[in-house]
């Protein structure tokens, strides 16, 4: 016992407050390395001459490029694509570099950069309440000599920050950043119908969505099937920079390049160019985009420009009818919708009375001759299409009778033409 | 006692070495970062004065980690600042002096520019903790011209200053027994409901002290002529329960704070409606 005493007494006497000091095997504290990193991170940010350009693509599609400049005292300068303001008017605002989990850059007051995560659909669209799910509050993954990786806090947004060019930096703050994208949507809404041609003859119709920043090459297989290549795009001071490479056969291109002198986009084959060229109607015939890019043709009760002396007097007539018939009924909006797979078409009419819309339904089914002429069959309908089929009667005996084929009118309506009764045409809105 | 060397030597050798708790801890300290005009501006006008601290600058950890919201435009922060300084501060240093304001008021202003949506399809205007932060939002959208909203905000910070008050001092008890019908599911009851049992909002029923709050920060943001129509507006019942309320917050204010109500209220509303 007495020995056993004695081992503990030694034994504590040997262990106790042995003062080896422990130190870092990195030399500082981890305080202190943060602290050097923040500093690194902001003198990179600062110190990059022309600035960062750099770009989000949101989960729900489509891409927003931003250019951006910081100094020393913690402020930025920002451009966009967002908005044609974003484009115009540098947004000047605040930014902090700080350790939140890891080393972070947050934008801590309002940019363009947070119309994308405004919560407020009153401000730039997307779902209420969360936005278009784009974070403003950036950890920093890693850095490299002309770049910086971020990815989002909350969304995990991924970043990449590239160092701006002087050419970029004098295309934003000299406004021609902003002229190209006005002159690009010009020139887009003047000219709805592009392709390109590679050596195999086919021409890919070029599709450019610049509300929602979506990018489509359409063309037929060799099944005479519609095929889509389509990828999110951002403005870039060349034109738009493509979320992913377009590749169809052995060609990919992932810009597609502005050319301001020529009024004209162009891609980069190899170095190669090649034009995207100007068509006078849609390359893909028109009945082959339904079921692709739109579903309905929209007639409203007003007439718009590629009606027939015919239909418009048929129109007027109908609502006539429908005013002065036993429920007083104002004509709204009329949808022939397409089901392409179940080869159904279904006119919708939708009818206002005492300020409530009501909606009569004739459903069709149809065939199509691969040149595009449908032939239409009424099916039976009821409810309110059963209290209104004698007003509708002139429209209905039209689609019953005759056969139809479809056209893009004007770059951006549909139009449907009787064959049997040429003077018999009219034209909707694509939905 | 054949162990008493060793003992000693233990004492003697245990923990002999002192060591300076010197160790250089960078970032503690608050934040810091270069100052621009609006910082002076909130300097000179808050912090110095009053002792409160305007946050405008997006800090996740001061908000619901749970929503989505977006920082206030700086250019918004003092067109806001200026509206709370001259419709809540100004009149109750007019009124009840400097010192008695200092001493009570929320000392923390947290900014943000959007609403704060909720899962019920709603959305929050304000909240505020344990009456020194208040949090307000949908800042971005705060326009001098409209007029409601500016009274919505300037409701949620006179809602807070009057819960320090009873906080500090208790209100008459009898003020918990003029209305019956206290509730938690108060927004499933609508005004008129709320109105006839003499509440005068529909959060005034959720507790006899939030009760106690909205009739303070009603009487003072809507202004007597603004009071008087919300009593008008309910049935005899309440609007005598509310006149019963109203006399009781006046006679509250006198006795304990030595606060004219009436002259708050006219001070009040003179502000807002010369904003």
């Amino acid at each position: 016992m007495r020995t056993h005493i004695l081992y503990i007494l030694v034994l504590a006497c040997l262990l106790s407050c042995r003062k080896d000091k422990t130190t870092s095997i990195f030399g500082e504290t981890p305080d202190q390395r943060l602290e050097k990193a923040l500093a690194d991170y902001k003198s990179r940010l600062t110190g990059a001459a022309y600035g960062w350009k750099t770009a989000v693509f949101p989960p729900a599609g489509g891409g927003y490029s931003f250019f951006m400049t910081f100094d020393t005292a913690g402020r930025v300068t920002m451009y966009g694509d967002v908005t044609a303001d974003a484009a115009t008017t540098p947004e000047n605002s605040t930014y902090r570099l700080k350790a939140v989990q890891r080393p972070s850059l947050l934008f801590d007051t309002y940019t363009y950069l947070h119309l994308l995560a405004d919560p407020d659909p009153n401000v730039y669209g997307g779902v209420t309440g969360q936005g278009y799910y784009v974070d403003f509050e950036y950890a920093i993954d890693s850095v490299a000599t002309d770049s910086i990786k971020l990815t989002g806090i909350t969304y995990g947004t991924k970043m990449i920050f590239v160092k701006a060019t002087k050419a970029e930096h004098d295309a934003y703050t000299s406004g021609q950043f902003s002229d190209q994208l006005t002159n690009i949507q010009n020139f887009i809404a003047d000219f709805p119908w592009q392709y390109l041609q590679f050596a195999d003859g086919k021409k890919l119709q070029v599709s450019i969505n610049t509300a929602t920043k979506n990018f489509t090459l359409i063309y037929l297989d060799a099944d005479g099937k519609v095929q889509l290549l389509s990828t999110a795009f951002y403005f870039s001071t060349d034109g738009l920079y493509l979320q992913t490479p377009i590749t169809y056969g052995s060609y990919t291109f992932n810009e597609v390049f502005w050319d301001a002198d020529n009024q004209v986009f162009y891609i980069k084959i190899n170095g190669a160019r090649i034009d995207v060229q100007v068509a006078d109607n849609s390359i893909i015939p028109m009945h082959q985009l339904l079921g692709v890019s739109f579903t309905s043709i929209v007639v409203p009760p007003q007439s718009i420009p590629g009606w027939s002396a015919d239909f418009t007097t048929m129109w007027k007539s109908i609502a006539a009818s429908l005013k002065s018939g036993n429920y007083g009924l104002t004509l709204y909006y009329t949808y022939f919708t397409f089901d392409v797979s179940q080869q159904v078409m279904k006119l919708d009419v939708y009818i206002i009375q005492n300020n409530r819309l009501y909606l009569a339904e004739y459903p069709y089914t149809y065939t199509k001759t691969t040149d595009g002429v449908f032939d239409f069959t009424e099916q039976a309908y009821q409810g309110n299409a059963g209290l209104i089929a004698t007003d509708m009667a002139p429209l209905r005996n039209r689609l019953r009778n005759d056969h139809f084929t479809m056209d893009f009118y004007a770059g951006t309506l549909g139009q449907l033409k009787s064959v049997e009764n040429t003077g018999f045409y009219f034209t909707g809105y694509l939905e | 006692m054949k162990y008493l060397p060793i003992f000693l030597i233990m004492l003697i050798v245990a923990c002999s070495k002192k060591d300076h708790l010197d160790t250089d801890l960078p970032g503690l300290g608050g934040e810091t970062w270069v100052k621009g005009p609006l910082d002076f501006w909130l300097d000179t006008n808050f912090v110095y004065p009053y002792n409160i601290e305007v946050k405008y600058r997006f800090d996740r950890y001061e908000l619901s980690l749970n929503k989505d919201l977006v920082p206030i435009t700086e250019s918004q922060v003092a067109p806001v600042m200026s509206t709370i300084s001259k419709t809540w501060i100004k009149p109750y240093t007019d009124v009840a002096g400097d010192i008695f304001f200092k001493k009570y008021c929320q000392k923390q202003f947290v900014l943000v520019g959007s609403p704060q949506y909720n899962t019920n399809n709603t959305v929050t205007l304000g909240t505020a903790e344990g009456g020194r932060k208040v949090v307000l939002f949908d800042l971005n959208n705060f326009s001098l011209n409209n007029k409601p909203g500016v009274r919505q905000m300037l409701h949620t910070i006179h809602h807070e200053f009057a819960h320090i008050l009873h906080q500090t001092i208790m209100y008459p008890v009898e003020f918990k027994t003029i209305s019956t019908g206290y509730t938690g599911s108060w927004n499933d009851y609508s005004l008129a409901e709320a109105l006839a049992r003499g509440f005068v909002t529909q959060y005034a029923r959720s507790a006899p002290d939030e009760d106690f709050v909205e009739m303070v920060s009603t009487m003072l943001v809507e202004g007597k002529s603004g009071f008087d129509a919300i009593v008008a507006s309910a049935p005899s019942d309440g609007a005598a329960k509310l006149r019963q309320k109203e006399e009781v917050v006046v006679r509250y204010f006198k006795e304990s704070w030595n606060i004219d109500f009436y002259t708050l209220q006219t001070t009040t509303q003179t502000a807002i409606n010369n904003l």
